[in-house]
């Protein structure tokens, strides 16, 4: 074993630095792991070559040829030429190994080639460090393994010689190798950044955050992100906001996402001038309807443009410090896969919401529609927005088929329709003062969207304010509220505008509600972290044949959603660029990616079934012509040899009931001992024949005849007869009858194979 | 061989007939004799030591000479010496204690080393030499010394290289229980010594130990022998280990002990069977091991499971 790994030790570097070196110049294929395998397995059949004894030592060889000639066979008749010439490195490999093992062997054996080795490698390290070609960490560390293994092999030796007692002269002797490695380490350049233990930093945030807001989830369901808009669990509000600064979510983004992103959480749809409360609970995918509902009005307003109204973006939300039942998402999402199965969703009210509290590292994935609607050019849809037709409807679910939730009928979109006026547009009272300061503004407005657009531009204009003072108990209505606001205070922040404009958008008969969440600004770096500080809520109005649409009434939030319209091919000058600017993009809007099949892991079953019958095969035919050589060798030795040979099988066989002679036992003893183990007369667990075939008494303790008579053959210097030769071997068959009976069919046969002779 | 086994057989039976005590000691008595050796006794008195030698002598025809050591024993005495006769006017030789086929030499210790030495040289040279002339010591001669072991006073212990020349040293202590109520039968019945017969002759005996001679050894005994003396050699308890003498009388006896279980050659069972007789006292314990009150015997049986069996693998 010592042998061996000595062996290795000179060899596997020379071999690994051989291989590392030659990997810059053959062709190798492209999985370059097969080359390293190779390499490793050649190696092994030298080492096994050489350094198990007996015919063992061709079975490695034996079996790395059969499974070449196996790959061989199953190339089809032309290309194996090609194959072959393809895959020539193998042959390269071969002889490159072959010959790092011999001269690893020699360099082991003979002193002087080590010295030699040692010098040579030595200038050719400073050779290339100095010309070039700089050799790369892993070569240059394996030429270095290698001189100080040379070096430190001289230094025992010496140390052998002078008989190995001298304690600190050894350690002197070895002590300038501690400062060579000192001294690489000091002169390796060391990489900028320090190690800064990444891996273990992530664990240890992971449990310590994971720690920190575990019990969050066990706490009261309170809505947490809430208070930061005013609003407290039970409602009271429009107080003096405090704002803490949270990280309570991180977003990342596709590409076409914006500036910012508005995440709805939470809708609300009845005011009653003091709070808002939530009285549509039903189950719906009003998402999903309101998502189609424009993609309809857009698609069937102006298909080739569409990108001009609409992008696809997707994002993956991962909560941090956070615990609510919702999950936020873009008012128009039409897609959305949880990381966590566990987790569940609800449509329900308009809302996503979780079937268990979310919390730390909820993750999802969701895709929405983001639209154009800042874009003054995107009134056209107002405008044109033809009632939607079943047609329409259901073309516009085959188009998104992949990434929309099951069919939804347009029955059901017809229902949808029903709700939102039913639920967004109660009776609203405003105050006369309100209604007229309303229509002041509507003043030569073209139509409705120009009359909200106004509204929120007026409330825009005011100020904004985190301490508007809490409200006074006369605030209870509506319509005192808006009152207060426009005419008293005209100061507040996100929720108070945002009630504000619902209000008046409803007095303008259309269903408005009002939606928290939080608007994101998409700076900096991905993930985009989402603070508490960024909550928010805005208003949004139901438009008929169009879908849901937001506003932003809070003064101070400047940012701009829109995006150019594209040049239309009537607008460029003749001959420019008439083809369709998008021709050359996948349009989005249309052909949604389909998956690729499954790359089905193509296993060739005919080669792997072919290779494993030839290694069978092979190694069979190994065995057998083993075994047959064997036996002949043994008829060919001299009687006392072959009685030596079978009285040691023998006593092999005795070690299968657990007979081992003990240290300083001679033969005599341990036979004594045998006997009365096997043989105890009070046991009749074995059942011999009473009386052998002449009638007489039978002992069955003469199948231990062999262990004398293998004394006999030691230690008498006579040469056995034929008789003594063939009472061994009868001992032999008894004792294996013996073990037959002890251990059964099976077992007798691993023991014939496992102590074969 | 048979006539052989019978012989030595009935030589057994007839010592252990007279003598009440363990067979071994009858077995390693023959060994030694058989081997060409000298047997060192150390046992407490009244315990049949000089029976046993008597017995011995009777069995096989031999004469017996008894040597009672005291301090002023001369050389002299033991190896015999020339007399002026008067009437013939010449000196004529005399002969001394040793010139007798069986020795008894009693209370070895008693005596001053002189007298030690002219025995011990005596029997190492098979012959002793008186005024320039040697007279050849009978054949077959045997020595049996006896030390006692617990008294220490007075005495001059024999020297360890002079306990090499002995061959085994051997202990016969009590009799058990049987043997004694025998020995107590014997005694009221009247039997003595002079009524054991002889069985066999010299010739049987000198024809016996050249066969013991031919005993086949193997190497691979011969290299169990060896690592066992090896092995006392490098045994930190003991001052000094085995010699090769020490070895050639363990090889010897080893065929003597093949010979008298009617075998043709030596297994290592004869070796261990004879080992710790045959080196107990060429060893002595270091002031250490004395301290630790360590046991030669007991050390020299683990030397001796220690050491290699020559089982041909």
């Amino acid at each position: 074993m010592i042998g061996f790994l000595y062996d290795l030790i000179y060899i596997f570097p020379i071999a690994a630095l051989a291989v590392s070196v030659s990997a810059g110049f053959l062709q190798l294929p492209e999985k370059k792991a097969v080359y390293y395998i190779a390499a490793l397995l050649i190696l092994a059949c030298c080492f096994s070559v050489k350094h198990i004894r007996g015919r063992l030592r061709f079975l490695l060889p034996g079996i790395s040829l059969m499974l070449l000639t196996g790959i061989l066979l199953m190339q089809e008749r032309g290309t194996l030429l090609g194959f072959v010439f393809d895959n020539i490195w193998c042959l390269w490999t071969l002889l490159i190994v072959t010959a790092s093992y011999a001269a690893g062997r020699l360099i082991s054996q003979k002193e002087l080639l080590k010295l030699v080795a040692a010098v040579m490698i030595t200038f050719g390290l400073i050779y290339t460090m100095i010309r070039g070609p700089v050799p790369d960490k892993l070569e240059a560390a394996l030429a270095l393994m290698m001189i100080v293994l040379i070096i430190t092999d001289k230094v025992q030796l010496y140390w052998k010689k002078s008989g190995g007692e001298n304690r600190r002269g050894h350690l002197v002797s070895i002590a300038p190798f501690v400062l060579l490695l000192t001294a690489a380490v000091y002169f390796i350049p060391a990489p900028d950044k320090a190690y800064d233990w990444h891996f273990v930093k992530v664990i240890m945030q992971r449990i310590s955050d994971s720690i920190k807001y575990g019990n969050r989830l066990l706490n009261a369901d309170k809505e947490e992100y809430a208070g930061t808009m005013g609003f407290k669990d039970k409602g009271t509000y429009f107080g003096n906001l405090s704002v803490d600064d949270k990280c309570v979510m991180r977003l990342g983004t596709s590409r076409d996402a914006g500036r910012v992103v508005y995440l709805a959480g939470r809708i609300l749809d009845s005011f009653d001038g003091r709070t808002w409360n939530s009285i549509y609970e039903e189950e719906n995918p009003d998402k999903t309807v309101d998502s189609l509902e424009t993609l309809t009005a857009i698609l069937t307003y102006d298909r080739t443009h569409a990108i001009d109204f609409y992008k696809r973006v997707q994002l993956t939300v991962t909560y941090d410090e956070f615990n609510t039942a919702y999950y936020f998402v873009p008012q128009k999402t039409l897609g959305i896969t949880l990381h966590d199965e566990k987790e569940g969703i609800v449509a329900q009210g308009g809302e996503l919401k979780s079937i268990k509290r979310l919390g730390y590292h909820t993750e999802y994935d969701l895709t929405y529609i983001r639209i154009n609607s800042t874009n003054p050019s995107f009134d056209v849809l107002y405008d044109n927005a033809a009632a939607i037709d079943e047609e329409n409807w259901m073309n516009t679910q085959a188009a998104f088929k992949n990434v929309g939730p099951p069919v939804i009928s347009y029955s059901r979109y017809r229902e949808y329709v029903k709700r939102m006026h039913e639920y967004y547009l109660p009776q609203t009272q405003i105050s006369d003062r309100a209604a007229e300061y309303i229509s002041e503004l509507s003043e030569g407005a073209e139509d409705d969207m120009e009359v909200l657009k106004r509204i929120e531009k007026a409330l825009s204009s005011m100020r904004y304010t985190l301490n508007p003072g809490e409200l006074p108990e006369k605030t209870d209505s509506p319509a005192a509220f808006l009152d207060r606001l426009l005419f008293e205070t005209q100061e507040g922040y996100c929720t108070h505008y945002a009630t504000a404009f619902v209000l008046m958008a409803r007095s303008l008969g259309y269903p408005a509600r009002f939606v928290q969440g939080f608007l994101v600004p998409l700076n900096g770096r991905q993930p985009y972290p989402v603070m508490s500080s960024m909550a928010h809520a805005w208003p949004e109005v139901y438009i008929d044949n169009v879908g849901w649409i937001s506003f932003e009434p809070t003064p101070g939030i400047k940012y701009d959603l829109s995006w150019p319209f594209m040049k239309r091919a009537e607008d460029m000058e003749e001959g420019v660029g008439t083809a369709d600017p998008h021709a050359n993009e996948e349009d989005e809007a249309v052909i949604l990616p389909e998956l690729d099949e499954e790359e089905r892991l193509n296993i060739n079953w005919h080669a792997v079934i072919l290779s494993a019958v030839l290694v069978a095969v092979f190694m069979f035919v190994f065995i057998l012509t083993d075994r047959i050589l064997r036996k002949r060798r043994l008829e060919r030795m001299a009687p006392n040899e072959k009685a030596a040979v079978y009285c040691r099988y023998g006593l092999r066989l005795l070690s299968v009931f657990g007979l081992v002679p003990a240290r300083g036992e001679t033969l005599e003893e341990f036979g004594i001992r045998a006997k009365d183990q096997l043989f105890d007369p009070d046991d009749h667990e074995y059942e011999y024949p009473e009386n052998d075939a002449d009638g007489e008494k039978t002992d069955p303790a003469e199948c231990l005849d062999f262990i004398s008579r293998y004394e006999t053959i030691l230690y008498s210097g006579k040469t056995v007869n034929d008789e003594e030769l063939n009472g061994i071997l009868n001992n032999i068959d008894e004792l294996f009858l013996m073990i037959r009976w002890y251990k059964g069919y099976v077992r007798t046969l691993f023991i014939k194979l496992k102590y074969m002779i | 061989m048979d006539m052989a086994a019978e012989k030595l057989n009935s030589l057994r039976n007839n010592l252990h007939e007279h003598f009440a005590g363990k067979e071994s000691i009858i077995d390693d008595l023959l060994i030694c004799i058989l081997s060409d050796g000298h047997v060192l006794m150390e046992d407490v008195p009244g315990v049949g030591k000089t029976t046993l030698a008597r017995i011995l002598a009777r069995s096989i025809d031999c004469d017996f000479g008894r040597i009672q050591f005291t301090p002023d024993t001369l050389p002299g005495d033991v190896t015999g010496s020339s007399v002026y006769n008067m009437k013939t006017g010449e000196f004529t030789y005399r002969e001394g204690a040793i010139m007798h086929q069986i020795i008894l030499a009693d209370e070895i210790n008693r005596t001053s080393p002189r007298t030690q030495a002219s025995l011990l040289e005596a029997m190492a040279e098979g012959q002793v030499s008186v005024d320039g002339k040697t007279y050849p010591l009978p054949q077959p001669f045997m020595v049996i010394a006896t030390q006692n072991p617990v008294e220490f006073m007075g005495t001059y212990p024999l020297p360890e290289a002079q306990m090499d020349r002995f061959m085994m040293r051997l202990s016969i202590g009590y009799p058990d229980e049987t043997e004694e109520i025998r020995l107590a039968k014997n005694f009221l019945a009247g039997k003595t010594v002079n009524d054991a017969a002889s069985v066999l002759g010299t010739e049987d005996i000198i024809n016996m130990k050249e066969a013991v001679k031919k005993v086949h050894v193997s190497d691979g005994v011969i290299s169990y022998i060896r690592d066992i003396i090896r092995l006392t050699r490098e045994e930190n308890s003991f001052v000094t280990g085995a010699s090769p003498r020490a070895m050639l009388m363990l090889i010897r006896s080893s065929q003597a002990h093949a010979y008298i279980n009617e075998r043709e050659f030596v297994k290592p069972d004869d070796v261990k069977a004879v080992a710790v007789n045959v080196l107990h006292h060429r060893l002595s314990l270091t002031p250490e091991a004395k301290i630790r009150k360590e046991d030669t015997d007991r050390i020299l049986k683990e030397l001796i499971l220690k050491a290699r069996i020559p089982t041909g693998t």
